[in-house]
């Protein structure tokens, strides 16, 4: 048995001497190590900063009363006020009908790397190396504003009262670097990727990608208010669809008369070309792991299909409201906390959230995509979409994006924003690209797996 | 807790360290939420956070949740392995300005500790505001109250031979008020925060705020909104302080020394003209009854009050050891960080706008025709503020006029900023959070009420 889960345990046991009648143990463990590499100051400056959080939460049940409480002190005192304190806070709770009990778990693929967990600092400081390699043999007069390798290993472990004693880990690794262009130093561009393996990192690809799109972000040009087609990076449709849209297809919202699928099943709701699922088993996805943050199996859930929408995302709670399954979307997560890799934490109540969002891809390259575009745009990245309205509405500036006439780029826009409704927008996807990237939101938890999408019409505002 | 810090510290400077800091803090925190009359959450926690800070060249550093002696050398060997690899690619090696060590424990002051007043006590006063806001109209469809409180111990360490304990108390409580009728919905926000305890709930009055915000909200579904245009604008306390704390926060001596962030606008300004000559500001982490108080910053330097700009001349940026080493001055004790497991940055506290000797009524008298703009619903700030106000009046030959709704405005910091004409005598402050990625910072901004020659707003 692993460290976390004997802690569990322990706790299971503290909780039965207070005479709970239910009780779960949530359990984390994140190592984090972060290399960055900057400029401050005209300087180069290095931080190298590492990280190893360990907390724990339980829900405990009194007379049918819940209650929360979370520690990241593991003293035995502590730990017994904890769960002194979620007995303290109870309070009724409709749909529990106790913790889950035990499950078949499958195995996720692509989710542990042995190498990213032990990866040394030599090794990275040398992965750094040839990223700022491989941007500068792009070009010379590139700037490195910033340049930095992340890895991190998460270990969790659940145990309950029902039974159930899980554990799983899993490991992440990323780069971040920010460009700019010798003389032409008020354009910059950032690029951030994060995976499951520092193998799945292609380093190559990644410098030359970034180092170019600076080069191209250069040629700036202003664009006027209107509307224009627009393709959308994956980038930018997870700024869309991480805030209103995700929180519409949670149960716990449709059961509160506060989403906007609110009795819309079979309904259509977007565009026949989109094609959506939950699936918190894709192999090396952001947000795969074998169980959720209750202990119920991950599963990959149909949303939308063909513009219809399917279905909705449950926990154990919400199912038993609408006497149906757990989809496996319980997830310890509150907004606006952010992570590059994964943002649920012990910190956090238990609520129903998406894992990783997939969307089916169609048949055309990103080319392709431009090609056909006769006075449109093609946006690389826009601000949070975490301002969006309960409703959708939003107004996003746009950070990097291109003009496109007549199928080819013509220039960078210089300043917009682009305004419009994140439901609407998914009624007017007229192409669905090939091309799949797997992209985080920048104040949300949650993955999107999408290719580029290429909509009828999107606003924008000079 | 000093005698495991020491040898922490022994640990890393007989690994080579030039130097070395240990911080740890342990937060007790209750947050409470309560929607409609209904208890959404209410969380007690405690939070165990610690790092080290080796400087070899360059920076390591090592964060964790535990505090046993095993995982903290383990830290210490890995912060100075870091800093030593980081430090051979690195030409420029950082150095720190030197401060003269320090021994001392600050106590809670007299105080109600929230961790000894049981949770059912502070549910009961929530519920009790919550109940009177709802009790003032029924067109009041939603209300939606976010307690906090929190006591956080600090221990800090270095290899200079300072070694402080402090005990700092925090408490908070967001109100949230929405009105409708037909298709009118009108919504009002209050904030009370500061470095107090439970007693707070008794002397900031909550019910008396919650009853005048209901007021408020159910006075705007008729008011009119004001028509956009460019008029003399008078803001109150709230909005005053959203501009300190905008202008304070690019007075850290990191983000001028990052001229094209978002923050950087006075990157290079020490000695000029960055604001209005009526304007005094001062970052103040000392004064009690103020939303964030410390004695020592989190590198251990005693915190002083720093008037950064004085009539509208930037004086000096807010430091830390390692910037004001590089900007040859003095730290003054304005290093922050959300808990121990983040790293200290200079940030502004409490963004003070100094008040002079006029009215409020000396204030509007000779406006024929202009706006007063009360509170904030939200904002984002930096080089551009972008404003929505919650409610407002016009202020027509010298008087208050007819109740507006809130407007919209737009502080572009090179330009606007020079056109506030007059402050006023009195005061009030603005308790927010400040988000940087996944960090917290409780910051306030203050000062009086101030006028605008001229401001852009919209509806």
């Amino acid at each position: 048995m692993s460290e976390l889960l004997s802690i569990a345990k322990i706790v299971l046991k503290i909780a039965e001497e207070e005479k709970v009648d239910h009780c779960e143990v949530y359990v984390m463990n994140k190592s984090k190590t972060d290399y960055i590499f900057g400029i401050e100051a005209d300087k180069k400056t290095f931080s190298g900063i590492s990280s190893t959080i360990k907390g724990m939460a339980i829900r405990v049940v009194k007379d049918n009363r819940l209650g929360f409480a979370y520690s990241s002190d593991f003293s035995k005192e502590a730990l017994k006020s904890t769960v002194r304190s979620a007995l303290s806070v109870a309070e009724e709770t409709r749909g529990f009908e106790g913790f889950t009990s035990p499950k078949t778990i499958s195995d996720v693929k692509g989710t542990y790397d042995n190498k990213t967990a032990d990866l040394s600092v030599e090794e990275a400081m040398k992965l750094i190396d040839s990223l700022e390699n491989f941007i500068k043999s792009v070009n010379e007069d590139i700037l490195i504003l910033e340049s930095s390798l992340h890895h991190c290993t998460i270990n969790t472990a659940i145990a309950n009262t029902s039974g159930v004693e899980v554990e799983d880990k899993g490991t992440y690794a990323g780069i971040s670097t920010t460009l700019s262009v010798k003389n032409e130093e008020k354009v910059t561009y950032s690029l951030n990727v994060s995976r499951r393996s520092i193998s799945n990192l292609n380093l190559e690809k990644l410098g030359e990608t970034a180092a170019n799109e600076v080069l191209r972000l250069t040629e700036k040009k202003d664009i006027e208010t209107g509307d224009y087609e627009a393709v959308l990076s994956p980038k930018v449709l997870v700024e869309l669809l991480s805030y209103s849209f995700a929180t519409s297809l949670c149960a716990d919202q449709v059961q509160a008369k506060l989403s906007m699928f609110e009795g819309k099943i079979g309904e259509t709701v977007a565009s026949e070309k989109l094609t959506l699922y939950d699936d918190g088993t894709y192999e090396g996805g952001l947000y795969t792991t074998k169980f959720d943050d209750e202990g119920v199996p991950t599963q990959r859930t149909l949303l939308i299909e063909r513009g219809v929408l399917k279905g909705f995302l449950y926990d154990s709670i919400t199912a038993n409201i609408d006497n149906v399954e757990s989809t496996g979307n319980c997830v310890r997560w509150e907004p606006p906390t952010w992570d590059m890799f994964f943002a649920r934490s012990f910190s956090c109540r238990p609520r129903v959230w998406i894992s990783n969002l997939v969307i089916e891809p169609g048949s055309k390259k990103l080319d392709d995509l431009i090609s056909e575009v006769n006075k449109g745009v093609y946006l690389l990245n826009v601000f949070s979409g975490f301002t969006m309205s309960p409703s959708g509405d939003f107004s996003l500036p746009v950070m990097h994006g291109y003009i496109v006439e007549k199928g080819e780029i013509s220039g960078a826009i210089r300043k917009a924003s682009i305004q419009g409704n994140a439901f609407e927008i998914l009624k007017k996807i007229d192409e669905v690209g090939i091309d799949v990237d797997m992209v985080v939101p920048d104040s949300a938890s949650g993955s999107l797996i999408s290719p580029h999408i290429r909509l009828e019409k999107i606003k924008m505002i000079s | 807790m000093k005698d495991l810090l020491e040898k922490i510290i022994e640990n890393a400077v007989g690994l080579g360290a030039e130097y070395a800091d240990v911080r740890i803090q342990r937060i007790y925190s209750n947050t409470i939420r309560i929607v409609n009359g209904r208890i959404e959450r209410t969380i007690p926690s405690v939070e165990l956070t610690a790092s080290i800070r080796v400087l070899k060249g360059v920076w390591g550093i090592s964060s964790l949740t535990s505090i046993s002696e095993d995982d903290l050398l383990g830290a210490v060997n890995k912060a100075f392995k870091m800093a030593k690899t980081g430090a051979e690619r690195i030409p420029e090696t950082i150095k720190i300005k030197e401060v003269k060590p320090v021994e001392d424990k600050v106590k809670l002051g007299e105080i109600q500790d929230p961790r000894e007043v049981p949770i059912e006590e502070k549910m009961e006063i929530i519920l009790e505001c919550d109940n009177a806001a709802r009790s003032v109209d029924t067109r009041i469809i939603r209300t939606d109250y976010s307690y906090s409180d929190n006591v956080t111990e600090k221990y800090f360490c270095n290899s200079e031979g300072s070694y402080i304990e402090e005990i700092i108390p925090f408490t908070e409580l967001r109100i949230v008020v929405v009105a409708r009728e037909g298709e009118v919905i009108q919504q009002t926000i209050g904030r009370i925060a500061a470095s107090a305890g439970q007693e707070l709930m008794a002397y900031a009055d909550p019910l008396e705020v919650s009853e005048r915000l209901a007021r408020d909200t159910v006075k705007l579904l008729s008011a009119k909104s004001p028509s956009p245009g460019k008029y003399p604008v008078v803001v109150d306390n709230g909005i005053t302080g959203l501009i300190a704390l905008s202008t304070g926060l690019m007075t850290s001596a990191q983000f001028a020394s990052m001229p094209e962030s978002e923050l950087g606008a006075f990157a290079g300004k020490l000695g000029q003209k960055v604001c209005s000559e009526v304007i005094t500001l001062t970052d103040d982490p000392t004064s009690s009854g103020l939303p964030v108080v410390f004695h020592y910053d989190e590198e251990g330097v005693p915190a002083r009050p720093v008037n950064v700009i004085e009539n509208g001349v930037l004086r000096t940026y807010i430091h830390s050891r390692e910037t004001a080493y590089r900007f040859e001055t003095e730290p003054l004790g304005h290093s922050r960080a959300p808990n121990a497991l983040f790293q200290p940055k200079p940030i502004v506290s409490n963004a003070i706008i100094k008040s002079s000797d006029l009215s409020f009524e000396e204030l509007i008298e000779n406006i024929r025709e202009g706006v007063y703009l009360r509170g904030v619903v939200g904002a984002t700030i930096g080089r551009i503020i972008q404003c929505k106000t919650m409610m407002g009046y016009r202020i027509v030959d010298g008087e208050l006029g007819e109740p507006l709704r809130g407007a919209t405005f737009v502080v572009d910091a090179s330009k606007d900023l020079f056109n506030i004409d007059a402050v006023a005598n009195d005061f009030d402050i603005l308790p927010l959070r400040l988000i940087e990625g996944d960090r917290f910072y409780p910051v306030s901004g203050g000062g009086p009420h101030i006028r605008f020659k001229e401001l852009k707003i919209g509806g």
